[in-house]
This record gives structure tokens, C-alpha cells and sequence, in this order.
């Protein structure tokens, strides 16, 4: 049996704070905003399951980033995403250091990118974000490595610490490569 | 770790995520409620794309089962029984144009079991309420036999030289048409018979006071209550009457003052020139007919061929489909639900779900009824 009233609060709940964390995954305020009313809605349909879930935030987050991601979702869009390149988020009331590491977000492949936000945003550790993606843990060190490289050229006037080049006592990276910041090894930590 | 990446990330996150005007609960509520309903019928969509095509293989499989090669004289009990119907659809029992008596998949309209193999008679088959008897007849001398097998497979039972079963809703009696053989220069009409299953009683209802008075007796259809039989039957003139018989009061089938029967009565465009070809009683009362308009050039005359669903007082309620001008319709059934109607245009089996548009299923049927 679905309860409306569970619901309504868990929604109200957790609304805004994922639609920030998919916003950071896709780099688009509308895609981000219809994409999550499309996962809350999913999770309502089937709310009797999920509110049975240990983290239905989670379930959402993952529907949410599905969707976002869904070709035939990106097939049936394509002329309103095409128009959204050209139009980009009105930033207002944002800091020019968030705006910064959202356009470079935007710039590197959509699984680094979803692996950083799940790990400098939401707080995960390797291994729930391995769980969360279905990817290996490895798989998502990689991507957290790369990703972070990836980002670094386009942070280097607002976040110096992804732009250090690495030291000359530089620990490998988890990929075998070079810190980004010349100290991580690990980024589970 | 880079704390000061993480730290610009959440504080921008969090100015952004209080800049979100999020949808109304309700509205998401809403939105959920819409997908449900879209997939339920996305899904009985592709249930039906399932049946639809499979109909069209239900019998080239029958005839490649060598089952039109089964000598008459072989009937019997065949294949153990197989599952229940497909989702929630009630099981279709029914006789083939080659007279086998089969269960049909209710989805696909191919024949899961066959029941008995030939000799069977096509014009109308009868479930028991509790859906495990078949009530059918055979082919047998000069007039049919009623016979019955279980619906799960077994040995037929032989009950009483007759046609057209029809049984009870209680299930303890079986109304069916008897025609007594006579010198084929005697004309002879058909009775209805009432036999009480257990003890082997019959009440016989002749057409009426003259022998001569019907042609033959088409469907039998018992009231929910049971205390009626709706008889559709021929005048020796070619004309149909639907007729409802009062079982305590009934002397005679055929509609008559003091016959104990009412026909009833055509209403709607051309009354006058309109008669039903057939109907049966629906579980809530109101009868399943085909309506035919304007026959007094045989079927070239017919210019309406309406399957309607009625009240007893004739008032139209729904017209569950338009027939073909060109063929009988028969075997109209309507399953215990209420849900389901079920007919055979010509040799085709058509369903149809709350009196929606039919769909056909399969073909080459003599009879069908639900289970």
C-alpha cells in the first residue's frame, strides 16, 4: 500500500538537495529539475518498494541520473537539448567558484563526472559509489583519478588545488599515475 | 583529498539546491500515477498485439496435429490437462470445424487440449458453474446425444439423446433441444427438454399446441435465477423469435397466449422488420443478442446484423459490435465475471473485454463457450 503522507515528506525532504547533486552530474538546471520530478515520480509509482529501501535518496539520485542519461530520452530531446546548449543556466545568487567547477564538470566524460560529484558532493566512499554505479571499485578510482586530472586545466584560476602540478614527491595516483595535487593516493578516505 | 574542492562544491550546491522551486508532492504524485496508467495499458496493448497474432496459427497447428485424420468413431478422452487460462482471461472451450472438442490458450486462441477428438457437433457447447464439465453433443443416429467430459480431461459421459446443451447456473439441470425421429415424411418439432441431472427427471416443452408450429431450436440460455429459459428458435416460416420461458408456468416454448413464454420484444430503428437470430442471458440479468433487421429475401435482404447487449424488456443497453450481413452469429456467451462476451462470426471466434470493440481470435470454430 502507498502512503502519500511518507511521501510528501520524504520529497520534501530530499527535493532540493538531489536536484543539486543531479544538477552537478548533468551541468543543465532544467534537465536536472525534470529529471528528478521524473525519478520522484517513478518512485512514487512504485513507493510501496522503495520506501522499503535502506537510502531511497539514493534510488532516486541513480533513476535520476538514468534518465538524464537515457538515449532515447537524449533522441526524443535533441532540439530542446540543442537549444540548451545555447542557453546556458541563469547563474545569479551562485558562487563564481561553483559556476567555475560546474562548467568544468561539464567538460570531462559523464561517468568521471558522476563519480566526482558522488564523492566531493554527496560524500560517498569508493565502495558505495561502486555499489550506487555497479561499477568495480577500481573502475571508479580510475574515474575519480581521471576525472580529476580532467578538470584540473579548466579549475586553474578558482581552485588551485586540483592545478598543482605534482611534486617531486609525488605518490601515484590509484590509477598508478600521479596525484593530481602531488599528496593523494587514496580517495576513499 | 582536495577539502577545498569539496568544500566549493557543497557550499555551491547548497545555494543552488535552495534556489530550486521544487513540483508540489501532489503534482509528483500525480505524474507517478500517470506512468501506472500508461503501462497498464501499454501492457494489456501488448497482450492483445500477443493474441491477435497468434490467432492466425491456432488452427494450421490443429490441422498439422493429425487431427482431422482421427477416425469418428474415435472419440474419447485426450491429453492430460494443462494449466489454467492466461491472466486473468477466462479459459475458452470450444468445437472445432473438423469436431473436436478443445481448450483454447484464452491469449492465443491455440487449442491447449483436446477434450474429445471428433463426432462432435458444432451449434453450442455448455460449461457447469463450477467450470469442470463440458456439456456437448454428438453426432448419433437420426438426432444428437448430449454428452460431457470433464473440462481437465477424462471419460465422456453419455446423458440423453438431444442437442444445443444449456446447462443450469446451479448446475444441477440441463436444458437441451430434442428432435423425436420420425419417418422422414413426418415433419417434426423440436421440444426443449429440462433434465435434472442427478435423478434423470424431464420436463418437456413442445413448441406448441401444433406439431408443426417451429423449424429448430438454435441456443438455450438459463436466467441467473434459473427459474427462465430464454429460446431462440425458427418459425417453420423462416421468421426468429426470442423467446423467455417461465419454467414453473411455461406449457409450450413458442410465445402463444397461455403458453407460459413472452417473446422478446425488438426494439430500436425497424422494429417492425427486426428480429433476434439468437441471444443468451449476461450474469447480471441483461441478454447478449444478435439483431438482425430485414430478412424477407433470406440473407440477401439482411441490411443489419447488430450484436447488442439489451434488458430482458428489449430496451437497448450497448452495442458491443456490428456483424457481418453475410454470416450467422452464434454461440454468444458471456463469461460468470461478467467481463468477457464471446461470439462466432461465421467460423470466427471474436472476444470482447467490457463490451469494448471485439477482437477476433481464431478461427475455424463450430461453437464456443467461456469456461
Amino acid at each position: 500500500m502507498r502512503d502519500p503522507a511518507t511521501f510528501d515528506a520524504f520529497y520534501s525532504g530530499s527535493v532540493r538537495r538531489v536536484t543539486g547533486q543531479v544538477y552537478a552530474m548533468t551541468g543543465s538546471r532544467a534537465e536536472a529539475e525534470d529529471c528528478v520530478a521524473e525519478a520522484y515520480a517513478r518512485a512514487w509509482q512504485r513507493w510501496d518498494k522503495v520506501s522499503g529501501y535502506g537510502d531511497p535518496e539514493a534510488w532516486v539520485r541513480t533513476v535520476a541520473y538514468r534518465v538524464s542519461v537515457s538515449a532515447w530520452r537524449k533522441a526524443a530531446n535533441m532540439r530542446v537539448a540543442h537549444r540548451r546548449q545555447w542557453a546556458p543556466d541563469d547563474t545569479r545568487g551562485l558562487s563564481p567558484d561553483y559556476v567555475a567547477i560546474i562548467a568544468a564538470l561539464r567538460k570531462i566524460p559523464p561517468r568521471q563526472r558522476q563519480a566526482i560529484v558522488l564523492h566531493h558532493l554527496v560524500g560517498l566512499s569508493v565502495e558505495e559509489i561502486a555499489r550506487e554505479t555497479g561499477a568495480a571499485a577500481g573502475t571508479v578510482k580510475a574515474r575519480l583519478s581521471r576525472g580529476r586530472q580532467a578538470m584540473a586545466p579548466y579549475l586553474a584560476d578558482s581552485e588551485p588545488a586540483l592545478n598543482r602540478k605534482p611534486g617531486p614527491d609525488a605518490k601515484p595516483g590509484p590509477d598508478g599515475k600521479p596525484g593530481l595535487n602531488g599528496t593523494e593516493v587514496a580517495c576513499d578516505a | 583529498m582536495p577539502e577545498e574542492f569539496s568544500v566549493s562544491l557543497r557550499a555551491g550546491s547548497a545555494d543552488f539546491a535552495a534556489s530550486v522551486k521544487p513540483a508540489a508532492p501532489a503534482a509528483i504524485r500525480a505524474r507517478g500515477n500517470r506512468r501506472r496508467r500508461r503501462q497498464a495499458l501499454t501492457a494489456a496493448a501488448l497482450a492483445f498485439a500477443i493474441a491477435v497474432g497468434g490467432a492466425g496459427t491456432a488452427y494450421a497447428s490443429l490441422g498439422r496435429s493429425g487431427l482431422a485424420a482421427a477416425p469418428v468413431t474415435g472419440r474419447g478422452p485426450s491429453a492430460p490437462p494443462s494449466g489454467p487460462g492466461g491472466e486473468g482471461r477466462p479459459g475458452i472451450v470450444a468445437v472445432t470445424d473438423r469436431g473436436a472438442l478443445v481448450v483454447l490458450d484464452p491469449l492465443t486462441g491455440i487449442a491447449r487440449k483436446i477434450l474429445v477428438r471428433g463426432d462432435v457437433l458444432p451449434g453450442t457447447v455448455s460449461v457447469s458453474p463450477d467450470g469442470r464439465t463440458v456439456y456437448f453433443a454428438a453426432g448419433h443416429g437420426c438426432t444428437g446425444m448430449i454428452e460431457s467430459v470433464p473440462t481437465a480431461g477424462g471419460r465422456v459421459s453419455v446423458i440423453a439423446p438431444g442437442v444445443r446443451p444449456a446447462v443450469s447456473p446451479d448446475g444441477t439441470r440441463l436444458a437441451f433441444a430434442r428432435t423425436p425421429c420420425r419417418p422422414s415424411a413426418t415433419v417434426a418439432s423440436p421440444e426443449v427438454v429440462v433434465r435434472d441431472l442427478a435423478g434423470g427427471g424431464e420436463t418437456v416443452l413442445p413448441a406448441a399446441s401444433r406439431p408443426s408450429s417451429a423449424g429448430m431450436v438454435a441456443e438455450l440460455s438459463w436466467s441467473p435465477d434459473g427459474r427462465r429459459l430464454l429460446v431462440s428458435a425458427s418459425r417453420p416460416n423462416g421468421y426468429w423469435v426470442l423467446a423467455q420461458v417461465d419454467l414453473a408456468a411455461a406449457r409450450y416454448y413458442l410465445p402463444s397466449a397461455g403458453s407460459g413464454g413472452s417473446a422478446v420484444p425488438v426494439t430500436g430503428p425497424d422494429a417492425a422488420h427486426s428480429y433476434y437470430r439468437g441471444g443468451v442471458f449476461l450474469p447480471g440479468g441483461d441478454l447478449f443478442v444478435d439483431r438482425v433487421c430485414c430478412s424477407d429475401d433470406g440473407a440477401a435482404g439482411v441490411t443489419s446484423n447488430l450484436l447488442w447487449e439489451i434488458d430482458p424488456s428489449g430496451r437497448f443497453v450497448h452495442r458491443v459490435a456490428i456483424g457481418w450481413l453475410d454470416r450467422d452469429h452464434t454461440s454468444l456467451d458471456g463469461d460468470p465475471s461478467g467481463h468477457w462476451l464471446l461470439y462466432l462470426s461465421g467460423p470466427d471466434l471474436f472476444l470482447s473485454l467490457g463490451g469494448a470493440a471485439p477482437f477476433k481470435l481464431t478461427t475455424g470454430l463450430g461453437a464456443a463457450a467461456w469456461i
